[in-house]
């Protein structure tokens, strides 16, 4: 073959294998100058800074974080719920799994904040970097509201600047990409007027204890400790006297299920006692052993005897302790010959801990005995003593568990930890004395070690506990439905993120006088809907049964829009619960102006009209527009429509009338003489809308007119028996179709031309007072015992009956996206109670559903993000909101 | 004295013996068991027999459930949790019985055993007089269970209690998706009222209220809630309320119900829907001043056909009432078809006809 090639062909494979290795060499090339110059991101970091932050791996931890299983509770939290759109339109576009991306963007980011609040952020970009040069070109075309390029010579680069907040200044110097707030520290990284200090040995990231994190920060030590302070004055008090170390770290890893939080510190206190205790190593707590697999939640301390516990409450407490001790250990030797000594602290060793079993109330203390034969002696002393009684009798499924009065002087010593058990029962298993109000709680620790049925072999501990030493001198296991440490009491942006992971194990351990703290939380909640942040909210007086949503364009920011006391129109924005008001002297009905959000607040954006008649266009702050509100002297039959931004009210002296948004007031001439009792339903828009309108009556027809009251060809077409609403217009294969529905079931489905679609009428066995919905492929109607029924336009149907719902009074919603197509649109119903029942298109209930709610909810896609929410009022006068997939 | 030294001597023994046996007596072993499965699952059939008592605590159902309290009270059990929840339903059971030192006892012994027990939140409730008091005990109760179904149904029955019915509604709704079947079938009636009573006013008088709870009303009570709840009479009365003896002549004398050669209708006569539908229309055709309203449909749109609706015919006295209520959306067909003229009407229905109207 070899041979007979041509020398034309050998030029083109020639040319080829150059362009090949062009295209590989190039990038490659470019990559490789990349590693010229480059500096660390930590290295533009100037000065003495309160705060510092690293990322080692910033696209991964991002990966990592859109994976996390919480995120979406802790983005409906209202502090992030800002971030939302961004993170949400992040996980969905995938970009952070891409492998390239990950190889690309592998550099570390480095950040810092200043006494003053400013701050400096620094990204190492990696083989990315090689593209620096071509970014303020593609960014410019991008025309992103706010950003600007500023051409500068060295010092160019881009600034942000947002309506209502600082400028931020985003520069490109050699692989980094510098973020800060202010313009002279930015010009000062980008002409280098302070060199980068890019030294191996002062690197602040080595300097982190922590490895393997997403995220690392480092702060003064007592901004870590006022974190901990909150209600409980005790704690406070014992905190008030510890100091941690200049430097205090703190480092995030993200998982799947998991947050796991490590900060460490050198320690100091200004207490002896409990510098002796700081001074001591931790180890693993035999404790450990004999708790229950039931076990809810558990205080272990296991790095002080009860002598360190009682020295260190006096040491903090004061003087009032030691009269409390010295009165008890007289008491103690008068009424048992034995000293407060002998009695605590002559068997005792240094675990204690207290723990609750699932479903059982009353807790179990647990206390090491570190000499059985001096604890035997002390008991036999107590019991043989007059001053207190004993009872050996209860024997509890064949174990005998005896039970003691404790002494008051005892239980004056134990109320200095808020414990009281006047008279326990108690057990000694496996070198611990357990005590507890239940006996049944004794007896399931004391047999749980022989039944393997311990905390450690349960899947729960195996997960938080893993990437944490059991080592410890303090552990804290928690259910949140059971205990809420400490920590969590708090109601700052952090303790509100903790709480939402339903159990956790929090450690501390003392290794070379440095403090290490542990934090596993894990998800316990898959809930789905997930409750929208800042919900549920109560509404002071009566909530109408209607909740709309109104956007302005371009932002994110929703308002909630329903009705108080029938008179009220509230509007509620959902990101701060700023509350506007429009009030009536009459009862009201409220639509949008129209579909389309409007450009500010000023902008017409809702229609009322009271029963009186009293039409008034209000703007989005809830204003009326100049000419409103507006008396038209309309004695109003049936709800209003909105149509073309046009109002239609409807007469009960068989009149229909257009209200414009300019205030004029039209009579729209009908065909007809009887009332209208519901709006008309329109189709299209502009010239080619139609209205479909059934004037009730016995003797009833439906007509299909333009917006001017003229008849369409074909029209009218009389129906049998007597119906609720109005036909139903929507668009099938590009054709107009109506349908509607009797009371009796008669379900007709007309043409343009009033002709009916084959197949139809169908009749429908039950009792109807709602109109069908058109979800795109097929009709669905609600029945008054709370069948559903699926009408194709095949003529065929299904149905399906839920159970527990009446819907004489009932709401049926199709799910849409807005300007999104749904492929497999969701049925919400809501019928005559507190329940929003969900179904999809093939009858099965939605996880979750029926959630709280009544009447019309909102169901849409509030941030544009891809999730559907539900806002629904309530009839206990508050407002639910519910996220879901 | 030395008579009295004796005496002394005698009694310290004689204590002393006796606190000697008492404390042997004491020594004696207590055979007790932690509760299994099937003790919980008795419980559960002792809760089944208390729950339908608050609907009918008949002597012999009352009976029956602390014949069944009494025996588990017996049973050697040490456990916690097991006796706290029976001593709460035990206190329940003490309440119905109109014995409320004991239902104390039960429920200070179910509190200091187990705080958090749901039935002795319940129990506390119902030894509280209060309603505002009950409600905010029992929001706290709620907040700290894990399984608060039957704290949310005793708020629901607080509220419906106290006339709050959408609070009520929501309670009943939330509550009975939690708990088992034969609490819906006990309070689902109850829950069923309160939704009828959902859209009364706040206005609304507790007269009014209390004759929107009937299940049938008669004549007498249909005018007393027109008079209370609208001013549809107002064109007669002047605005004034006007006892029954009075308005019954002058509504009949207005021709608002049927005359006696029509129908013989006295003040207990019940309402039914075809003499409601007379009253509405003829009443909407004083309130609009329009007398034609009155035979529209039997001599003009109907004069020639057969009646729309199967059970009323033309020549029924209600017949153009009832078509005018129907149009006008006073009053709907009970399945589209059929009207049901003799069917009683409730309260709560009549209520929301007049207000329709209104």
């Amino acid at each position: 073959m070899g041979k007979n090639t041509t020398p034309r062909a050998h030029r083109a494979r020639n040319t080829i294998l150059v362009i090949l290795v062009l295209l590989v060499l190039l990038p490659l090339g470019a990559a490789l100058l990349t590693l010229i110059g480059r500096v660390s991101p930590f290295s533009v970091l100037p000065g003495e800074h309160i705060a510092y932050l690293h990322v080692p791996n910033p696209v991964s931890s991002a990966d990592r974080l859109i994976r996390h299983q919480a995120l979406e509770e802790i983005l409906s939290l209202p502090e992030f719920s800002a971030a939302a759109p961004v993170v949400r339109g992040l996980a969905e576009s995938r970009i952070l799994a891409n492998p390239l991306l990950k190889a690309a963007l592998n550099g570390d980011m480095d950040g810092a904040v200043y006494d003053d609040g400013a701050y400096i952020f620094s990204w190492d970009l990696g083989f990315a970097s090689a593209l620096l040069k071509i970014v303020p070109a593609v960014v410019s075309r991008m025309n992103i509201p706010g950003l600007y390029y500023v051409q500068a010579g060295k010092l160019s680069r881009f600034e942000y600047r947002p309506d209502n907040a600082s400028t931020v200044y985003i520069g490109l110097y050699r692989n980094l990409a510098v973020v800060a707030d202010s313009r002279d520290a930015i010009e000062a990284i980008l002409s280098e007027s302070t060199p980068p200090s890019d030294t191996a040995e002062n690197s602040e990231p080595q300097r982190f204890q922590s490895s393997g994190f997403d995220a690392g920060i480092k702060v003064r030590g007592e901004s870590l400790i006022s974190m901990f302070m909150y209600q409980d004055p005790k704690i406070n008090e014992l905190l008030s006297h510890i100091a941690l170390g200049e430097t205090a770290e703190a480092a995030v890893t993200l998982e799947e299920d998991r947050i796991l939080i490590h900060i460490g510190s050198r320690v100091a206190t200004r207490i002896p006692q409990l510098n002796t205790l700081l001074d001591r190593e931790s180890y693993v707590p035999a404790i450990l052993d004999i708790l229950p697999s039931t076990t809810q939640y558990a205080t272990i301390m296991s790095m002080a005897s009860v002598r360190d516990l009682v020295d260190l409450a006096q040491a903090v407490q004061g003087p009032a302790l030691g009269t409390l001790l010295a009165r008890a250990d007289t008491a103690s030797s008068m009424l048992l010959g034995v000293s407060i000594d002998d009695l605590l602290y002559s068997w005792t060793g240094e675990e204690t801990a207290v723990f609750g079993l699932e479903g059982r109330p009353k807790p179990v203390f647990a206390i090491r005995i570190a000499n059985e034969a001096a604890r035997k002696q002390v008991f036999e002393s107590l019991l043989s003593s007059f001053a207190l009684s004993g009872d050996n009798s209860v024997v509890l499924d064949g174990v005998r568990v005896p039970r003691i009065r404790m002494p008051d002087f005892l239980a004056g010593i134990l109320s200095i930890w808020d414990i009281r058990i006047p008279s326990p029962y108690y057990l000694v298993e496996n070198g611990f004395l357990l005590l507890s109000e239940s006996p049944e709680n004794l007896l399931e620790t004391a047999t749980a070690r022989r039944r393997n049925a311990t905390l450690l072999r349960t899947e729960t501990w195996d997960r938080l506990s893993t990437g944490t030493s059991d080592e410890s001198g303090l552990s804290l296991f928690y259910s949140l439905d059971r205990s809420v440490p400490f920590f969590l009491k708090g109601n700052d942006a952090l303790a509100q993120v903790l709480k939402l992971y339903g159990k956790g194990l929090a450690k501390m351990s003392v290794h070379d006088s440095r403090i290490q703290l542990s934090l596993s939380a894990r998800t316990t909640r898959s809930m789905n809907p997930t409750p929208l942040g800042g919900f549920p909210v109560k509404i002071q007086g009566r909530i109408g049964s209607t909740v709309n949503v109104l956007s302005l364009k371009g932002e994110t920011v929703s308002r909630f829009l329903y009705t108080v006391n029938g008179k009220v129109l509230e509007s509620r924005n959902y990101h701060t619960g700023e509350t506007l008001r429009y009030e009536a002297s009459d009862p009201l009905y409220a639509a949008l102006f129209s579909q389309e959000p409007p450009t500010d607040l000023n902008a017409p954006a809702v229609w009322t009209l009271s029963e009186r008649g009293v039409a008034a266009l209000l703007d989005g702050g809830l204003s009326p527009v100049e000419g409103f509100p507006l008396a038209t002297g309309i004695p109003v039959s049936a709800a209003p429509v909105v149509h073309d931004g046009a109002l239609y009210i409807t007469g009960s002296d068989a009149s229909l009338w257009r209200i414009t948004k300019e205030g004029t007031k039209e009579r729209i001439s009908l065909p007809f003489t009887q009332v209208l009792r519901s709006a008309p339903a329109f189709s299209g828009s502009g010239r080619k809308a139609v209205m479909a309108m059934y004037p009730k009556s016995f003797a009833g027809k439906l007509w299909l007119t333009d917006t001017d009251g003229s008849v369409k060809d074909g029209w009218p077409v009389s129906v049998s028996g007597i119906a609720f609403g109005s036909p139903l217009p929507f668009t099938y294969k590009r054709d107009l179709h109506l349908a509607f529905l009797t009371q009796a079931g008669e379900l007709s489905l007309l043409k343009e031309d009033g002709s009916a679609a084959a197949g139809f009428p169908v009749s429908l066995p039950g009792i109807f007072y709602l109109q069908p919905v058109w979800d795109g492929t097929y009709l669905w109607a609600l029945a008054s015992d709370g069948s559903v029924f699926r009408v194709g336009m095949d003529a065929m149907y299904d149905s399906r009956k839920l159970q527990g719902l009446a819907a004489k009074n009932g709401t049926l919603i199709v799910e849409t996206g807005g300007e999104k197509s749904i492929e497999n649109p969701r049925i919400f119903i809501s019928g005559e109670g507190n329940l929003l029942y969900g179904l999809s298109r093939d009858f099965a209930p939605l996880p979750g559903f029926p959630v709280k709610g009544w009447g019309t909810p909102w169901i849409g896609d509030l941030e544009g993000d891809g999730y559907t929410d539900c806002v629904s009022a309530g009839l206990d006068n508050t407002l639910y909101g519910w996220r879901f997939k | 004295m030395g008579r009295m030294k004796l005496y002394g001597r005698v009694s310290l023994v004689c204590v002393l013996i006796a606190a000697l046996f008492s404390c042997a007596t004491l020594q004696e072993d207590q055979m007790v068991n932690t509760a299994d499965d099937i003790l919980e699952t008795e419980l559960e059939e002792l809760e089944k027999l208390i729950i339908p008592l608050d609907m009918d605590p008949s002597s012999g159902n009352l009976a029956k459930a602390r014949a069944f309290t009494d025996e588990l009270e017996s049973r050697p059990v040490q456990d916690t949790v097991f006796i706290a929840r029976l001593a709460a339903w035990s206190g329940r059971l003490f309440v119905l019985e109109n014995k409320p030192k004991e239902a104390r006892d039960r429920l200070e012994t179910a509190l200091s055993l187990s705080p958090g027990e749901p039935a002795a939140a319940v129990l506390q409730s119902r030894l509280t007089a209060d309603p505002a008091q009950k409600i905010t005990d029992l929001e706290t109760a709620g907040r700290l269970s894990g399984d608060p179904g039957l704290i949310i149904l005793e708020k629901a029955l607080v509220h419906y209690a106290a006339g709050s019915y959408r609070e009520a509604v929501a309670g009943f709704d939330e509550s009975l998706q939690m708990l088992p079947s034969y609490y819906a079938q006990t309070y689902g009636s109850l829950r069923d009222q309160a939704w009828n009573l959902v859209n009364l006013d706040e206005e609304t008088s507790p007269a009014a209220a209390e004759l929107a709870g009937k299940s049938e009303i008669t004549w007498a009570e249909a005018l007393d809630l027109t008079q209370e709840s609208t001013s549809l009479l107002d064109f007669l009365t002047g605005g004034d309320t006007w006892q029954t003896a009075k308005i019954f002549p002058a509504v009949m004398g207005r021709g608002l119900l049927p005359a006696p050669e029509v129908m013989e209708l006295s003040p207990q006569t019940r309402v039914v829907r075809g003499t409601a539908a007379w009253f509405l229309w003829h009443l909407n055709s004083v309130y609009r001043a329009q007398p034609g309203l009155l035979i529209m449909y039997s001599s003009v749109m109907f004069a020639e056909d057969a009646s729309p609706i199967d059970d009323v015919p033309i020549t029924a006295p209600w017949f153009d009432s009832v078509l005018g209520c129907v149009e006008w959306e006073f009053m709907t067909l009970a399945d589209g078809k059929n009207f049901i003229p003799w069917q009683a009407v409730s309260g709560s229905d009549f209520y929301q006809m007049l207000k329709s109207l209104e």
